[in-house]
């Protein structure tokens, strides 16, 4: 067979498939769901922001209470709210806040004569991640405000140095992970559901009984579910670009980078319903494991940030290649420790390794009548 | 008698098809399980960002100072020399350096301005931050450590409940909650549709039964495969001491667990049957449990969340499940315990209702 053959091949089970897929609205409105919920869920986790919400009662309104007041505001842990000892009572126990601040009587006149201060805390103490943010919050914003107030007597600072020349927001951060998952779990998911339809519509045989190759059918199967998968990409990443405001550092990076993205996501979902054949397995199961993986592949922050193991972990999953890469593409920098080169390489490796396994597994079906 | 005898048999039939797809019991399992170990992965490191300390004054002050950074619980510090910090920095390593400088004891001494750099990986704001909140908060420890402490205001801190609780333990409430959603409404959900995508309802429809009986046999069925799931979970949570209700509270916590089950189970029975198909319902039901377990706290607290999204989660039963569950679990407590219950208590009443209208109709169709 000539290579001329071999690419007809490939355009005609693409070509195929995007019609097939054409005629079921329900697959591909899947398809765009999903990615989109991704979105608007984390989007919405990065909003919450670390800020505490915290209620301040007032007992004393004096230029220094005010000070310490502004001071916590600038101090990057909480959202403040002022209001009375009752009202903040009723909040704490309703779980709307996690802290009452109360400012107490004579706070200025104390602190200009020299008294102490006691300032009483009450937390909501669910659990300690949060409960050690505001715990560390309180006394970093005390010793802002004294460095502010009495200069002379706080004498030691801190003295900010950053890498990047801006600081970048978590939602821009969080959004282009997003876009990273968007890709594999559509791309995984409709792979998985092409794959498996031509078995349950047992249209796999005319397919195992035409003299094709197999590589072709699976390179072809992976090129038609790549063009369907391109435009819930496309749409997720100008969700992203223009609404998100994450704009690409490296725009031709990024196309380059999702359609690698898309066709690795894309064969292993193949390879996955190949095996599976059935619909019912392959949808659950392909979300099933690329929400989890998604969850370990960094998408918060460098990965071995979370620990040696945390790190360990994430070096196993495409997703992570991928992300780092992606992060690049947007923000120019770099968030894991392999090259950008090395993220190419992977991913080409599991795109190439995914339609090769995929057409011995073509290779070993057998057609029953 | 031959109506039990039914429903014993289409749960029997129901759990073994389900015993049969491994695919569906990993789909099941799968999420809850990794999102645990990622959980244990994690929890030691969230809130303690890696950095690099260089020291390069030795006097006693500053010696002072790297103690309490190395002692801190929001750093994991590593002592380096400054060459060393640097490859670190780049490398990706440590997120920051924290730098105690040469002259550092002098200065303090003098009551001369004294800084302490930090080098920020200023990656993303959440982990800038962490790290902005607390390197001045090490310093505030430095100056209460000091005798007469400089800074003349001290906290008074007072907890709202009476133990803290570790954030490992803390998110594998939600993970239970996730798990119990995802199969009721997946898995329920998903064996409903099935029947009629492989058209076996039509000999369930034949058989010499009664509606009642094929809907009843169906949402236990259901009910009891969510159950299966959550016992493994609860058996592990249990054995390992992470969820570990005391008292009359195991009662309660497996009464709300049962409660959530047949809300979920209903729910997926209802929606199994007015689509009809699997794809749908798949996409509709994991969607579903994404939505719900993000809105009861699942990866974020929910009072962290924008108001319009907390009154939104107001309205999901998970909200109120992973609440009763919390306070079951680990503060042994009835707070708000009669309002949980009956949000948990009228999904349950309110799906269980709508699962059997859908599946009638659609019988009768």
């Amino acid at each position: 067979m000539s290579l001329d053959h071999d690419l007809r091949v490939i355009r005609a089970t693409a070509g195929n498939d995007i019609r097939v897929a054409l005629t079921d609205r329900l697959f591909f409105l899947t398809g765009l769901i999903i990615p989109f919920n991704f979105l608007l869920v984390f989007i919405l986790f990065a909003f919450s922001g670390g800020l505490a919400p915290t209620a301040v009662v007032m007992e004393d309104n004096g230029p220094l209470a005010q000070q310490f007041v502004a001071t916590m505001r600038n101090s990057h842990s909480f959202r403040i709210h002022v209001t009375d000892a009752a009202r903040a009572q009723r909040e704490i126990e309703a779980g709307g806040i996690v802290a009452v601040v109360t400012i107490p009587p004579r706070f200025d006149s104390d602190l200009q004569s020299g008294r102490r201060v006691e300032l009483p805390v009450m937390v909501n103490n669910l659990q300690t991640d949060f409960t050690n943010d505001i715990r560390r919050a309180i006394p970093l914003a005390i010793t802002n405000f004294y460095a502010a107030a009495y200069p002379d007597q706080v004498v030691v600072r801190t003295r900010e140095v950053d890498v990047q020349a801006h600081d970048t927001d978590y939602v821009p951060y969080l959004a282009v992970s997003v876009v990273v998952a968007a890709v594999l779990i559509t791309g995984i998911l409709q792979g998985a559901i092409v794959a498996a339809r031509e078995y349950e519509t047992h249209t796999i045989k005319e397919l195992m009984l035409s003299p094709a190759p197999r590589w072709a059918l699976a390179a072809g199967k992976v090129i038609g579910t790549l063009t369907l998968n391109m435009v819930a990409v496309v749409l997720v990443t100008l969700v992203v670009v223009f609404l998100v405001g994450a704009r690409p550092t490296h725009p031709i990076e990024l196309i380059g980078l999702a359609l690698l993205t898309m066709a690795a996501s894309v064969a292993i979902g193949i390879l996955a319903g190949s095996l599976l054949r059935r619909r019912q397995a392959a949808i659950p199961l392909s979300i099933g494991i690329t929400l989890p993986l998604f969850f370990m592949s960094g998408p918060f922050g460098p990965a071995n940030w979370l620990g040696p193991v945390a790190g360990a972990i994430a070096f196993a999953s495409p997703m992570f290649y991928a992300i780092e890469a992606f992060q690049h593409a947007f923000h120019g920098y770099q968030t894991a420790q392999p090259s950008l080169t090395a993220d190419v390489v992977v991913l080409v490796g599991f795109a190439v390794v995914s339609v090769l396994a995929t057409s011995w597994v073509l290779s070993r079906v057998r057609v029953d009548h | 008698m031959r109506a039990a005898r039914a429903v014993w048999g289409l749960i029997r039939k129901d759990i073994v098809v389900w015993v049969r797809q491994p695919a569906a019991i990993a789909a099941t399992m799968l999420p809850p399980i990794v999102f645990m170990m990622l959980i244990f992965v994690a929890s030691a490191a969230v809130g303690r960002n890696p950095v690099a300390l260089v020291v390069l004054d030795h006097g006693p002050q500053s010696q002072r100072l790297s103690l309490i950074l190395q002692d801190s619980n929001a750093f994991r510090v590593q002592l380096a020399s400054a060459e060393q910090a640097k490859r670190m920095l780049d490398g990706l390593q440590v997120a920051a350096v924290i730098t105690i400088p040469a002259g550092f004891d002098a200065n303090l001494d003098a009551q001369r301005p004294d800084s302490v750099t930090i080098e920020i990986n200023n990656l993303n704001l959440d982990f800038t931050n962490d790290l902005r909140r607390s390197l001045p908060a090490a310093i505030t420890r430095f100056y209460a450590q000091e005798d007469p402490n400089p800074i003349g205001m001290t906290v008074t801190e007072a907890d709202l409940r009476t133990k803290d609780v570790s954030i490992l333990q803390f998110l594998l409430v939600p993970n239970v909650v996730l798990l119990l959603t995802v199969a009721g409404v997946v898995n329920c959900g998903l064996a409903t549709a099935r029947e009629f995508e492989d058209v076996t309802i039509k000999e369930l429809l034949l058989a010499p039964i009664s509606r009642t009986t094929l809907i009843a046999g169906k949402l236990l069925a259901g009910w009891l495969t969510t159950l299966l799931v959550a016992s493994i979970v609860l058996v592990l949570g249990a054995l390992t001491g992470l969820l570990r209700p005391s008292g009359w509270c195991w009662l309660l916590a497996l009464g709300e667990i049962a409660l959530f089950a047949l809300s979920m189970s209903g729910l997926g029975v209802a929606i199994g049957a007015v689509l009809q198909r699997f794809i749908p319902t798949a996409t509709i039901g994991i969607n579903m449990a994404i939505y719900l377990f993000f809105l009861s706290g699942g990866i974020s607290v929910v009072s962290f969340l924008p108001g319009w999204v907390q009154t939104i989660a107001h309205f999901t039963p998970s909200y109120y499940g992973v609440h009763a569950l919390q306070m079951a679990i680990f503060y042994q407590s009835t707070e708000q315990l009669g309002r949980d219950l009956a949000v948990l208590g009228a999904t349950a009443v309110g799906t269980l209702l709508l699962g059997v209208l859908a599946l009638r109709r659609r019988a009768v169709a």
